[in-house]
């Protein structure tokens, strides 16, 4: 009990030095009464981000999985014995960590065209195939990563599971990637929180998640007379993609906690 | 059971095997000897094509196994190995890792599959580390989960790559004592070792190596008493000391 009175105190004391930050360095006050009816939040402004929100959480379940899905076949690739199948996976992955994401986004969008899913609009297709390059450029990096952990795996360990007559597909299912996740989940971590906020990038090309609603709004602000309303805009932002990341960093760590083997706490391998 | 003739192998310029020819009969105990890079651990990987030979053939039964049209998982689910640093996977339990060949490979049922392995793991005298991680165990241990390992897969032999040599004295008698009952029920064994005491009273034949080429073979007995090659000679002269 005494620790989680610690925690709680520790807590509101975080708080209040943050509060104090933010009334020092924004320079108003948060006991101003006109600060507080900036809560009067227009209804269309709520509706906006209500929409920003679930479509950044739309992004994020397009570009994770395809991330995860290209990022593990071209890391498998990348340590495969077949030059046919290292050699083009090497140079997808140098290029498409090489270009900016914004880059990519923007040719999705305006080249893309042909990948646009039959039943999607025109506009929302062009958004989609953009939010699809996004996944490419992360599975990019998550290519590397996951290269890094297969390469990890000891090799008498995948001899073993061949010895048994696993096929190669069942030593990569049984024994190398049960192993190379423990190594690789912790970066993957970092790749998709890095990727959530890249999501952002899509709104160069209007989509209205988070940011592109933050935009939208913040453009009718002036005419209302509240400024303030662009500080609550940018924090209810910030938020929101705060939210989003933690949940997903949660689910990491949760499967992290899975992966863990007895004895081998803190060791590699 | 299995017929190795004129096996070829090259690592890169090195010749390691040059031509070698030998037979293993159901039952038998083929110990090989030799000094370190004769090819032995070569030879019995090329048994169950972890290496893949470049010349010559390896018969399973009277079926050449080293042919394009044979799927080499067909070959290993009939020989069992067992590895020199033991090689358990790491993150299964000693029970898991002697039942995920029979789930995974042999499509046994799990409940069934789990009833083998406690038993196999009984027979090894680890009945009670059923749920103890290879992390958790000592190396004498690891290499009996391993033996059960090969052992669950119903192999028609199972070859032994050096098991004891990453051992201590006393695990390695623990080790030899699981292997000295295998080979009394039956089983079907090429060891490489040189644990002499093992080869001597174990063994139903000695196969001598050097340099990639079968020297001599015979019976212990005649082997360490009469060898007739002089590097034979040599080498036992050398161990007898």
């Amino acid at each position: 009990m005494p620790r989680a009175a610690l925690r709680a105190a520790e807590v509101s004391a975080a708080v209040l030095v943050l509060l104090a930050a933010l009334q020092w360095a924004f320079a108003f006050s948060l006991f101003d009464g006109d600060f507080w009816r900036a809560f009067a939040f227009p209804a269309q402004g709520l509706g906006l981000f209500w929409r920003g929100l679930a479509a950044t959480l739309e992004f994020t379940l397009i570009v994770i999985p395809t991330g995860l899905f290209f990022g593990f076949f071209w890391g498998w690739s990348r340590v495969s014995k077949w030059r046919f199948l290292s050699w083009p996976s090497g140079v997808l992955v140098e290029f498409l960590r090489g270009v900016p994401p914004l880059i990519l986004v923007i040719f999705a969008y305006f080249f893309g065209t042909a990948f646009i899913p039959r039943g999607l609009d025109p506009f929302a297709g062009a958004i989609f195939v953009a939010a699809f390059a996004i996944g490419l450029h992360t599975a990019a990096y998550q290519a590397e990563i996951f290269r890094a952990g297969f390469q990890s795996v000891p090799r008498g360990q995948i001899e073993a599971g061949q010895a048994l007559g696993m096929t190669s597909w069942q030593v990569m299912r049984q024994v190398v990637l049960p192993q190379s996740m423990r190594l690789s989940l912790p970066p993957l971590g970092n790749e998709f929180s890095n990727v959530i906020k890249d999501t952002s990038l899509l709104a160069a090309v209007g989509a209205t998640e988070l940011f592109g609603a933050g935009l939208e709004f913040s453009v009718r602000v002036p005419l209302s007379g509240h400024i303030d309303w662009l500080f609550l805009l940018w924090t209810a932002i910030a938020a929101g993609y705060f939210l989003v990341n933690f949940a997903v960093t949660r689910l990491v760590r949760a499967l992290e906690g899975r992966l863990a083997v007895p004895g081998m706490e803190g060791a590699a391998g | 059971m299995i017929r190795v003739e004129g096996l070829h192998k090259w690592f890169g310029e090195t010749h390691v095997l040059r031509g070698v020819d030998l037979e293993v009969a159901k039952g038998e105990v083929v110990v090989l000897l030799g000094p370190s890079g004769a090819g032995k651990s070569t030879l019995l990987r090329c048994i169950n094509l972890l290496v893949e030979p470049d010349e010559g053939s390896v018969f399973l039964d009277g079926v050449r196994v080293n042919d394009r049209k044979i799927r080499p998982e067909w070959v290993r689910a009939q020989v069992g190995m067992v590895f020199q640093s033991f090689n358990l996977f790491t993150h299964l339990t000693a029970l898991r890792n002697v039942t995920v060949g029979l789930t995974k490979v042999k499509k046994v049922g799990a409940s069934e599959a789990e009833r083998r392995g406690r038993a196999l793991l009984d027979r090894v005298g680890l009945g009670d580390k059923l749920d103890a991680y290879p992390a958790q165990l000592s190396g004498g241990q690891q290499q009996r989960v391993s033996i059960a390992r090969a052992l669950a897969m119903e192999p028609k032999a199972v070859l032994f790559d050096e098991p004891t040599s990453a051992l201590d004295p006393e695990y390695t008698r623990e080790v030899l004592e699981v292997m000295t009952s295998l080979a009394r029920d039956g089983m079907t064994m090429v060891v490489v070792s040189h644990e002499m005491a093992f080869a001597r009273t174990v063994a139903s034949r000695i196969v001598f190596m050097a340099e990639g080429e079968i020297l001599e073979e015979g019976a212990p007995a005649a082997f360490f008493e009469a060898p007739k090659h002089k590097r034979t000679q040599a080498f036992v002269k050398t161990i007898l000391e």
